[in-house]
């Protein structure tokens, strides 16, 4: 590979975001098609900042940087590559259910799916089920996240879900669950269509569902 | 525990310089007046509006001379009675009181030991095991029940409490429904107002949001209680890393500027209420992303804000006897002692959360009574060692003289017990006493130990016909919520 790339890849790994701007454009310049950039460079770099993670040799934060950088280069490729080559991993709303204030552990999946691509609608914390619906109608997403921490709003989860039904458009949506006292089990009896106990599972849940 | 400085010669522990504190102090009044907080809550922004903060929507930020009214205003020490008349704790620079945390998720089964939601009959336990322990001087929940009207159960639990303790009970709540819930039971123990006013056998647990958020029902319920003369507990604070800046002068800074913008609201509703600040100022794991209870970070930060508070002269309530660790195991066992050492050397005047495991998610008796041990050899430590004529013995030294042995001799026996610490869980047996005991590692002993406090143990009862007048007032929550 050429030594551009492997300087994108790496700097993208480092969470230089300037740098990786500057290098994909120097890469442009140098002739390398955009679409080579993307596959050679950004994307094998997040591609090792994904599987250092999941060993337990990177942190959040470390990812989330990692992330921003890919973005950087994104932008700046983003204008030449084909419609085809850019579509978003897929589209996430995402909300704390009614009566819960706790945002930090939705936000970092938030934060998470964005690094991987995906195209995410945060709709905040304590929100009405009405409020998902009308999200769920208004931008179509491919899945639909609720975070709930406390074993009094769990229940909140259920109602979304029977909104949804009602609303006629539960099949139009995949629905995870999460957050620290939301069980596998728990999922399945409200009738979700999936449940990660943390960020990396949720990315990679997301990723089975949309596929 | 009480400690007197002047007279006894303490263990020396700080983590900040006079001059850090400062810096810590006037950064936090900047953070204040520049970013502000977000105020969720009508009548606290009218209140700060009034004293000269400058609101902007939810926004508001606050000029210094607000705050240090606040820190003059607030007493430097209160008091919190057990309803037996007996339990006193004064929360006032140099005690250290320690007790559990509140709202679980799941509890250790006492007869099984599994991991199992926590139920009723769970709180009401934790405060029977409170009772009994002499190291432990308040209660909390140590688990938050999911078999009752879920919006009910902080009424519940203080139901419970009360009745199983004579020693003073911190309850939090969800809703100012629940506050009024509670603060009838309260009434109903005690008797008459005056007499709960005079003589608070509670202070209401509540908390705000990192970084600098105050919550609209947070709001309503301590403005409540400031006005109805509860103590109030109010507690928060940056999680390093995430809601707060990674190192540690920051997340001290978003600790301490959501706990001052709380207690400026307190006092300009009731200058001179009675109010503990507190803050739980975890690093998180960056790698697993859960807070880290257990941490190192945790133990330093928290006896930092303890620096900050004693020198604003403002109680401080800290953390400890809390782990990451999944069962009572050695890492529970280091963890929750580190941060029990720590608590004390600082004089964190509340402590709370012993018996936490999985980082606020499991209740556990057992940690809870293992910690009141390491409760009683650290308070064995902060007595210190006293220095004096009387004590350095040096007739008994000449007495004795090169090669002889002071275990007969009669100032040994008289001062003993008072000098020389003794456990009541660890073992200092003969190897062979210990085999024909039957072998019993720590958590046998520990479990031993709490089955006999469950079996035996008697609280002192409540008033005649108390216990029917909470019933009636549960019932009619009951009806209420349908
Ligand atoms: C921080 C915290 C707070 C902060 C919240 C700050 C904020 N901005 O979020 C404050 C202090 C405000 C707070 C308040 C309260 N809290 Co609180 N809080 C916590 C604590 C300590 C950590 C939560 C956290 O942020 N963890 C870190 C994040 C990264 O983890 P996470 O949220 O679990 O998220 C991960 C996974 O669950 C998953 N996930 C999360 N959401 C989603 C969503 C989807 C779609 C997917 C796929 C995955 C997923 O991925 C995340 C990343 O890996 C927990 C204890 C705990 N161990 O969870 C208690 C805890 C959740 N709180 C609890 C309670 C009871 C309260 C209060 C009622 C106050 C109290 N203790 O008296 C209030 C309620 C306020 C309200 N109405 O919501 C209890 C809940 C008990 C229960 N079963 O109901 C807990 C368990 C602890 C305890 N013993 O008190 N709390």
């Amino acid at each position: 590979m050429s030594e551009i790339l492997q300087k994108i890849a790496a700097n993208l790994y480092e969470g230089e975001e300037d740098v990786v701007a500057a290098l994909t454009q120097e890469a442009l310049e140098q002739g390398f098609s955009p679409e080579e950039i993307l596959a050679d460079g950004l994307i094998f770099g997040m591609d090792r900042v994904g599987r250092d993670f999941k060993a337990g040799d990177l942190f959040v934060p470390e990812v989330l940087v990692a992330a921003r950088a890919m973005q950087a280069g994104m932008d700046v490729l983003r204008p030449l590559l084909a419609e085809s080559d850019v579509h978003s991993a897929g589209t996430y709303l995402i909300g704390t259910v009614a009566g819960d204030l706790h945002d930090i552990g939705k936000n970092l999946v938030r934060m998470m799916l964005e690094g991987a691509g995906f195209q995410v609608v945060d709709l905040g914390v304590d929100v009405k089920a009405e409020t998902f619906v009308a999200a769920v109608k208004e931008h179509k997403p491919h899945i639909l996240g609720m975070s709930a921490l406390l074993t009094t709003t769990m229940p909140a989860m259920k109602t979304v879900i029977e909104a949804l039904e009602q609303a006629g458009v539960r099949d139009k949506v995949k629905v995870m669950v999460g957050g620290a006292p939301v069980t596998a089990a728990y999922a399945e009896q409200i009738g979700a269509d999936a449940y990660a106990p943390d960020a990396a599972t949720a990315v990679e849940m997301a990723r089975k569902l949309v596929e | 525990m009480s400690i007197n400085d002047s007279i006894q010669q303490m263990p020396q522990f700080r983590v900040l310089s006079d001059r850090q504190i400062e810096e810590v102090y006037l950064a936090t009044l900047e953070c204040l007046k520049r970013t502000g907080v977000e105020i969720r809550n009508a009548t606290a922004r009218e209140l700060l509006a009034a004293a000269g903060a400058r609101v902007d929507g939810a926004r508001v930020r606050i000029p210094p001379p607000v705050i240090q009214d606040a820190v003059a205003a607030v007493p430097r020490s209160f008091t919190l009675w057990g309803r037996d008349g007996e339990h006193r704790l004064d929360i006032a620079p140099g005690c250290v009181y320690f007790g559990p945390g509140p709202t679980c998720t799941y509890f250790v089964d006492p007869e099984t030991g599994e991991r199992r939601p926590t139920r009723r009959g769970d709180p009401g336990l934790t405060a029977l095991v409170c009772d009994a322990l002499e190291n432990i001087d308040y209660a909390m929940g140590l688990g938050l029940m999911s078999d009752v009207t879920p919006t009910l159960a902080p009424v519940y639990e203080f139901a419970e409490m009360v009745a199983n303790t004579g020693k003073p009970v911190l309850p939090w709540a969800y809703s100012l429904q629940n506050v009024l819930d509670i603060y009838r039971i309260a009434l109903a123990v005690a008797g008459r107002e005056e007499v709960l006013r005079q003589r608070p056998f509670f202070a209401l647990f509540a908390t705000f949001q990192a970084p600098l958020v105050h919550t609209e029902e947070d709001l309503c319920n301590v403005l409540w209680a400031v006005e109805h003369g509860i103590p109030v507990v109010y507690l928060g604070g940056g999680t390093a890393g995430a809601t707060a800046p990674v190192t540690g002068a920051g997340t001290l800074v978003i600790s301490l500027a959501g706990a001052l913008s709380g207690l400026a609201i307190l006092q300009l509703q009731k200058r001179g209420a009675a109010v503990c600040l507190g803050a739980v100022p975890q690093a998180m794991d960056l790698r697993t992303a859960r807070p880290a209870y257990g941490g190192p970070e945790m133990s330093l930060y928290s006896a930092a804000m303890a620096d900050i508070c004693r020198y604003l002269g403002v109680p401080f309530m800290g953390t400890a006897g809390a782990s990451e660790a999944k069962v009572l195991d050695l890492q529970a066992a280091i963890e929750s002692t580190v941060q029990v050492l720590l608590s004390a050397l600082s004089r964190t005047a509340l402590v709370h959360d012993v018996g936490f495991l999985d980082g606020a998610d499991i209740g556990s008796l057992e940690l809870l009574v293992m910690s009141d041990e390491v409760i009683a050899m650290v308070k064995r430590i902060m007595r210190g060692i006293e220095v004096n004529a009387d004590t350095l013995m040096l007739d008994l030294i000449d007495q004795v003289g090169p090669g002889g042995e002071f275990m007969s001799a009669r100032e040994t026996a008289r001062r003993c017990r008072a000098e020389i610490w003794h456990p009541t869980l660890w073992d200092r047996e003969p190897w062979e006493n210990w085999e024909a005991a039957g072998s019993l590692g720590m958590p046998d002993r520990i479990r031993a130990r709490l089955r006999e406090i469950l079996a035996t143990h008697t609280p002192p009862p409540l008033p005649r016909g108390v216990a029917e007048e909470i019933e009636a007032i549960l019932m009619e929550a009951e009806a209420r919520e349908k």
